[in-house]
């Protein structure tokens, strides 16, 4: 560890993701990753390939709050946009400073079907909710 | 009547940290969903903090019960960031002010419930159950706390409390007469040894249930930290306990006393650390209590005439310092310890006068102001 991982924080894990409409890859979806922790957001913008995959990388601060005795609350989203309709890809509060937290250690590997319907899934303190599937 | 596990309500006070930012209760979770319903209209907003960082946002969950919990209802409060500000911020000049029966409580904590007490009038118009079950971690504990008071003292239904990690929330008046209308049996206060939240604010603020037997959950490690403040560790620790009664016992007298006195006796020298900060404020518990066993100066009255906690404070330990040689070392210990940490040099002293200890407190206070101040700094630009 340096000196420079003092404090580090993740606030969005590494995102992987391929978005279908009943198991066929969608080009050109409008994929919206947004983080607010601390009464700030972060906002970053993907647009699928011809495979439908987007791709951001985890997102992390630094912040001595990891050593204050405050609860790890740090709000995800993940909005998809395709054909004027919005979609509620993921919707989460990441309850862990550490990396792949989301998923209980697993790398965040998405599949999200426009068709789907939104589902709630726990994972722990963890509760996800949203049209993507992970494995 | 039933009791929540302890299980459902570390669920519960984990859960709730969830409805922060987000207006969907769904992500809240399904682990109550056989007990309670948890309809959106459920989730009501407080105001948290001081000046330019306050702001809104959900603090929890007031909802009803069925099944078992028929012709009952839940209140579930969250923790959150600025209760930082409030406790670990403050440069000993703790706000107090009247809670709702008239006793002394935490003014930050208190400000904070007033902003969803009429939430709570709202909910409970017409609405009369027969119990409520009021939950909270960390601050949450310490707003639940508050809750089950206005429960009370209201006559709206009878409280049962669970508090994970809770700080104190008032004065010995305040603790024994919550207590009292309560009951010592209805309150399940569970904390880690080494949880720093549970340790401040410092004397003479008291844990409830003031008379009663808490539930003690020894944690490894030599210093109080933030690693057992977690509500995971909270969930880890009493999710496999059948009830609650299993969980009841009281702190053994040993131990962090023992790791105080050697700390303050000895010549190391400290940085300013969060262990330090810690540190310094378990040896102000050590030494305010071995005040009170030792001289029986009690510290009364702390609210009279404009004085601050930390006026009074420094008074009482310049008094008790003339009184008893072996404070007067500690005391001694502890202003060197802080001189140590801040990088200040101090003249030899054998008078201890309430002015060099209340300047020396505020010096401490101010440094551990920056620091946190200056943490906030690195989250506002980073993000």
């Amino acid at each position: 560890m340096s000196l420079f991982d003092l404090g580090k924080i993740c606030l969005f894990s590494e995102t992987r993701g391929q978005v279908v409409i009943e198991g066929k890859p969608v080009e050109g979806v409008t994929v919206i990753r947004k983080v607010l922790w601390q009464n700030k957001t972060n906002s970053e913008t993907a647009i699928t390939d011809k495979d439908g995959k987007f791709h951001f990388s985890a997102r992390f601060t630094n912040s001595l709050t990891k050593f204050m005795p405050v609860e790890a609350v740090i709000t995800q989203n993940i909005i998809l946009q395709y054909d004027g309709q919005e979609y509620e890809g993921w919707k989460t509060n990441k309850r862990d400073y550490d990396e792949n937290s989301e998923l209980n250690g697993k790398p965040i590997q998405l599949v999200c079907d426009l068709k789907n319907k939104s589902v709630v899934n726990e994972e722990g303190s963890q509760v996800i909710k949203g049209i993507c599937r992970w494995k | 009547m039933p009791v929540l596990s302890p299980a459902d309500a570390a669920y519960a006070a984990s859960h709730v940290y969830n409805i922060m930012n987000e207006t969907d209760v769904e992500l809240f979770g399904s682990g109550l969903n056989s007990k309670f319903d948890i309809p959106s209209s459920s989730r009501f907003q407080g105001t948290a903090g001081a000046m330019m960082f306050k702001y809104s946002s959900g603090f929890g969950l007031a909802v009803k019960g069925k099944g078992p919990y028929k012709d009952e209802a839940l209140i579930m409060v969250r923790g959150t960031v600025d209760f930082l500000r409030d406790l670990v911020l403050t440069d000993g000049n703790i706000g107090l002010k009247r809670s709702v029966t008239g006793n002394t409580v935490h003014a930050g904590f208190f400000n904070v419930f007033q902003s969803f007490e009429d939430d709570l009038t709202e909910f409970f118009r017409g609405y009369h159950p027969k119990r409520v079950h009021c939950v909270g971690h960390s601050l949450g504990g310490a707003l639940a706390t508050m809750v089950a008071e206005w429960i009370s003292h209201n006559e709206v239904s009878q409280p049962t409390l669970y508090t994970f990690g809770s700080p104190r929330v008032g004065f010995e008046g305040f603790a024994s007469s919550l207590t009292r209308q309560v009951g010592e049996e209805s309150i399940y206060r569970a904390y880690h040894r080494t949880d720093v939240v549970s340790m401040v604010p410092i004397w003479p603020f008291l844990h409830v249930p003031l008379p009663g037997v808490e539930c003690f959950i020894n944690s490894p490690g030599l210093v109080p930290g933030i690693s057992y403040h977690k509500m995971d560790s909270y969930v880890n620790s009493v999710s496999g306990a059948e009830s609650w009664d299993s969980l009841r016992q009281r702190q053994p007298d040993m131990g962090l006393d023992k790791e105080v006195e050697n700390w303050l006796s000895s010549d190391s020298l400290v940085t300013l650390t969060t262990n330090t900060i810690y540190l310094v404020e378990q040896a102000l518990v050590y030494i305010v209590k071995k005040i009170l066993y030792l001289t029986g100066i009690a510290f009364q009255g702390l609210i009279i005439g404009g004085l601050t906690v930390l006026d009074r404070l420094a008074m009482a330990i310049e008094k008790a310092v003339q009184i008893s040689k072996q404070i007067g070392e500690y005391v001694l210990g502890l202003i060197r310890k802080i001189a140590s940490a801040l990088g200040i040099v101090i003249e030899e002293t054998k008078n201890i006068t309430a002015d060099l200890i209340r300047w020396i407190l505020r010096k401490f206070a101010e440094a551990v102001y920056r620091l946190a101040k200056e943490a906030l700094r690195i989250v506002h630009i980073r993000i």
